[in-house]
């Protein structure tokens, strides 16, 4: 009997993982396959896939190398390589391994799904239409004296007045604030109603 | 009259109140996202929105703007370049078209290439960026960017007279003479160090920093503006200009101005525009991208003479 050639422990386990990964991906496969594969001595290559990853159980590296166990024979010589005990270890160890699997994929995609949801609030907010500027938000809300302290005040420039635009229009609200247009009369040069409000304050004056 | 990317119309108020006392009506209205305006979130924030605004701005009014030869349009800063699309859209309605330091072509490595698609691509989620943006907006820091000034031979060492390494000139390229936020800001503001503000610069700096607090609409607007408006690569806009009649159009630069760079613009704006003899060319000494705070009385006698309005 040859002596194991490659480090047991280690591979042991990436074998394992390796077969519970397959049954997944073959997921149209009836559970335990794998198994029924490995008892059946018409199906080599069967056998080689799954024969050494369960062969290579923490029982099996003092006394089983891949090449001894190809053949039915060799398998049923073994110590726990027995039919009987080979349908047991399928209940205690591929059992159970593809269902945890089955809960570990679910739970994987379920929260790889709700962080990218996350991610994509958080990071890349939603883009609403209107974001409505400060005479919405706080200058409404100011005080007359912190009003003064403005550096760029409402009335900066008289006459002031807001327009609303279909681009950027707040329906059904008919005061949709979007900009001021500040400007003058053109016939009046040098009337002090330089800046005509639009507000209806000024009806004596030119609407411009 | 079209403000810059990153104040109000607060920046033109010296020139609007003066040409006012000229006896000109005068419109200005505070961009989307920025002054007393609404920001727009879903769309983006280029030429078509900005144009369109414009338009609906004078549409308000009970009083004609539109019509043949009915307005002089200024554009400043982003604003020029706004400026070059309308009257691209509108040659005939337009007598009279005046580029403040106008964006448009301004050189990509002034931004950077690597910096510009930080802003470009989305591959930065867009509240970290505007996290940044906000911060940087806040705390602004001062320009170091070298000035190429032909009228102005440097007198610090090592500057153009000294061509710089391949990998200098490659990492400029990649990552800018400065970044957005700082060319934007020095239209607010003379962002070098120990620069003396006028009291209107001081004014539109912390109204800046005021936006970014109070305006949520504001953050959002400057960073779609880098990404869309027309800042850079506008060639094909600026071709057009030539077609407009000799005299029609007019551009003034600030001969210190480091974002668009009069040096820059002569050889690569001037020609597409049709040349002097097509485009009213000048370039204010000393200046910096803020001339029409800093230079308002130099930049308002450019406009009387082009205009025939007595000082």
């Amino acid at each position: 009997m040859a002596a194991p050639t490659s480090p047991p422990s280690v591979r042991l386990h990436c074998h394992c993982l390796a077969a519970s990964s397959f049954l997944h991906i073959c997921s149209a496969q009836p559970r335990g396959c794998g198994f029924a594969a490995l008892n059946s001595s018409t199906n080599p290559a069967a056998r080689d896939t799954f024969g050494q990853a369960l062969v290579r159980a923490p029982s099996a590296p003092l006394v089983a190398g891949s090449s001894v166990l190809n053949t039915p024979e060799a398998l049923a010589s073994l110590p726990g390589t027995h039919s009987a005990n080979m349908s047991f270890l399928t209940r205690v160890v591929s059992e159970p391994t593809e269902t945890n699997t089955t809960v570990t994929v679910a739970a994987t995609i379920v929260a790889t799904a709700a962080l990218m949801s996350f991610l994509k609030y958080s990071l890349w907010p939603g883009k609403p239409k209107v974001i409505p500027g400060p005479l919405h938000t706080v200058v409404a809300k100011l005080p007359k004296d912190e009003l003064d302290k403005l550096d760029y005040k409402p009335d900066a420039f008289p006459g002031a007045r807001d327009v609303a635009t279909p681009v950027c229009s707040r329906a059904p609200t008919a005061t949709t604030m979007l900009r001021r247009v500040d400007h003058d009369q053109a016939d009046h040069p040098h009337s002090t109603g330089v800046y005509v409000s639009m507000n209806g304050a000024l009806k004596t004056a030119p609407k411009c | 009259m079209v403000h810059g990317i990153s104040t109000s119309c607060q920046t033109l108020a010296i020139i609007a109140h003066k040409l006012v006392e000229k006896g000109c009506r005068v419109m200005l209205f505070d961009l989307f996202g920025r002054g007393f305006s609404d920001g727009v979130g879903d769309l983006p924030h280029d030429a078509r929105l900005y144009t369109s605004q414009a338009l609906l701005a004078m549409a308000s009014s009970p009083l004609a703007w539109t019509g043949d030869g009915a307005i002089r349009v200024i554009g400043y800063s982003m604003g020029g370049g706004i400026a070059v699309h309308f009257a691209n859209a509108f040659p005939h309605m337009i007598s009279s078209l005046v580029l403040l330091a106008p964006a448009g072509l301004i050189r990509v490595e002034n931004f950077g290439v690597v910096t510009r698609y930080i802003f470009t691509s989305g591959l930065v989620p867009s509240r970290i960026l505007s996290a940044i943006t906000a911060r940087r907006l806040q705390k602004p820091i001062a320009s170091d960017v070298k000035r190429k000034d032909a009228n102005e031979p440097q007198t610090s060492p090592g500057n153009s007279d000294e061509p710089e390494s391949p990998i200098a000139t490659a990492a400029t390229h990649l990552l800018g003479k400065t970044d957005p936020v700082t060319a934007a800001l020095s239209e607010a503001a003379d962002m070098h160090a120990g620069a003396q503000l006028v009291p209107l610069e001081k004014r539109v700096l912390n109204y800046v920093q005021w936006m970014v607090k109070h305006h949520e609409g504001f953050i959002p607007a400057f960073c779609g503006s880098v990404a869309d408006a027309p800042l850079i690569g506008q060639e094909e806009a600026w071709s057009k200009l030539s077609e407009r009649a000799p005299g029609t159009t007019a551009v003034i630069l600030g001969g210190r101005d480091e974002i668009v760079d009069p040096t820059d613009y002569e050889k690569d704006a001037l020609p597409l525009a049709g040349g002097r003899e097509n485009v009213a060319w000048s370039v204010i000494p000393g200046a910096g991208h803020d001339f029409p705070m800093t230079h308002a009385a130099e930049t308002l006698r450019e406009l009387y003479k082009l205009w025939s309005i007595e000082a």
